[in-house]
């Protein structure tokens, strides 16, 4: 059974996903805020903050940095596009990767330390969730025997009900890509004052923060998929946004129960954890193939 | 008001810089920031980055060695950019004024938009300021800074303050105040 999301839903969600992102951005710091027993900023306090900066004088350090928050924007941008539009995942992991290669590049134009520190964590943090990230997308492309997102539409039981654990891998990923705790090593914030970030300022900063919303819908969007109810589209819709917004509330538990760790931890964690988890997840899935077939 | 006027008094982003202070206004601007006061319901963010700041708080009295600093963080912050001097040294030196090695207050070297007097304020007190000078930060137009009608605002703070209870209130116990204890005169 193939289920085609019509072309103006797809329009519609990839305008709104950057909203998207910022309301779940708003909740995130509210939710956060009565963990810690206060009373927290309102849920449009990411979007106060972008208009804030687009209001402020400009202040260039250096052009290259520009262009290169620019291409950040874009790539994930046309990643966004191509989710909502049921394309390729491996492009869109491709797409997000080359995004963040040219936020790395950025940190990297000016001559400034804190940046080049975030810039080298940025790489370390890649390091460890790329892996991750691409065997997920694989064994998502084994069992749909394709990486087409439409497909896994089209599966018999959801992806979740098949390859639980590549989930639980996706989770280090996540919190990574959030910059929460314990991951939030290339941009923290008491240490080296939002790494990569600090030499932007004003729009340019902004359009990093609206980056940083697209992360939060695509990182989410993907982890959602796995909850995909095939041939019921209502379904479909409950099911992935209830499973996003859960995975979002555990990330903001973990974010406050820990303290970063060193990027070496983080490597091993994601090396031993992560990968691990997949591999299993996949094996299984093969010998159970083999003695069904078998019997 | 515009959107962004509207979003610039909803999220203003802080940098603290502390001159020659005591610590003892760094640790009030600190305590701001815990769950018993909870600034960022205000959309208030310590920063720690001139670039992405708006409002400069500086405490302590201005010496030769930082005032340089202070003016660099000073034109590193994008405009519109607010100063709000903390303390009694930031506002003027304080005890500290005739030292050798003091110039006087941070309007020594940065116009300051806003005073906030006290031995150190208390936390209240830093709040109002940031709030008053968001107040001044009204007046902006078009993004582009223009001299503010008003000049320095000084936050009242319980030191002299007159007190104006509500009638409400008019039969309550006077609530102790810095006032109430004794000066070095009386003793
Ligand atoms: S005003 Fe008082 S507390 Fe603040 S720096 Fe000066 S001496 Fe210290």
């Amino acid at each position: 059974m193939n289920f085609q999301p019509s072309i103006l839903f797809s329009i519609l969600l990839s305008i709104a996903a950057p909203f998207i992102g910022m309301l779940i951005l708003g909740f995130d710091r509210k939710i956060t805020a009565r963990m810690q027993n206060r009373v927290g900023p309102p849920i449009l306090q990411p979007f106060y903050d972008v208009v804030k900066l687009f209001g402020k004088s400009e202040l260039m350090v250096k052009k290259a940095q520009i262009l290169f928050a620019l291409m950040f924007v874009g790539t994930l941008l046309l990643s966004t596009v191509l989710l909502c539009f049921g394309g390729d995942l491996l492009v869109i992991f491709f797409l997000i990767s080359t995004g963040m290669i040219f936020y790395t590049l950025g940190a990297y134009s000016v001559k400034s330390g804190f940046s080049f520190i975030g810039g080298n964590r940025e790489l370390y943090q890649m390091l460890a969730y790329e892996p991750i990230f691409m065997l997920t997308v694989f064994s998502v492309g084994l069992i749909t025997k394709s990486f087409r997102v439409d497909q896994i539409f089209g599966l018999e039981v959801p992806l979740v009900a098949i390859i639980p654990l590549p989930l639980v891998s996706m989770m280090i990923v996540f919190l990574i890509k959030m910059q929460k705790s314990p991951f939030d090593i290339s941009t923290a914030h008491t240490e080296i004052i939002s790494g990569p970030m600090i030499e932007y300022s004003g729009g340019y900063l902004a359009l990093l923060k609206i980056a940083h919303w697209y992360e939060i819908f695509l990182v989410i969007g993907i982890m959602s998929l796995f909850f995909v109810v095939p041939g019921n589209p209502v379904l479909t819709v409950v099911s992935m946004a209830a499973a996003g917004l859960a995975i979002y509330f555990v990330s903001i538990i973990i974010d406050n129960v820990t303290a970063r760790v060193h990027w070496n931890t983080m490597l091993r964690l994601s090396a031993a954890i992560g990968i691990t988890l997949i591999v299993v997840n996949v094996a299984i899935v093969y010998i159970v193939a083999y003695i069904a077939g078998g019997a | 008001m515009g959107i962004v006027e509207k979003s610039r008094l909803k999220s203003p982003w802080i940098l603290h810089y502390d001159c020659s202070s005591c610590n003892g206004c760094d640790i009030e601007i600190l305590a701001c920031l815990t769950p018993y006061y909870d600034i960022e319901r205000f959309g208030i963010l310590s920063k720690g980055n001139p670039k992405h700041s708006d409002v400069l708080l500086v405490t302590g009295g201005v010496n030769h060695r930082n005032k340089t600093v202070l003016k660099n963080l000073y034109d590193q912050m994008p405009a519109p950019k607010v100063v709000i001097a903390i303390g009694a040294c930031g506002s003027t030196g304080g005890i500290f004024h005739n030292c050798y090695n003091i110039l006087g207050g941070a309007d020594k070297i940065v116009p300051v938009d806003v005073y906030v007097p006290g031995c150190p304020p208390r936390p209240e007190a830093i709040i109002d300021g940031v709030v008053k000078a968001l107040d001044k930060l009204k007046h902006l137009q078009n993004g582009t800074w223009k001299e503010p009608e008003t000049g320095p605002i000084v936050v009242e703070t319980a030191v002299g303050a007159k007190p104006a209870p509500a009638a409400k209130y008019a039969n309550a116990a006077p609530a102790p105040t810095l006032n109430s204890q004794p000066t070095n005169k009386e003793a």
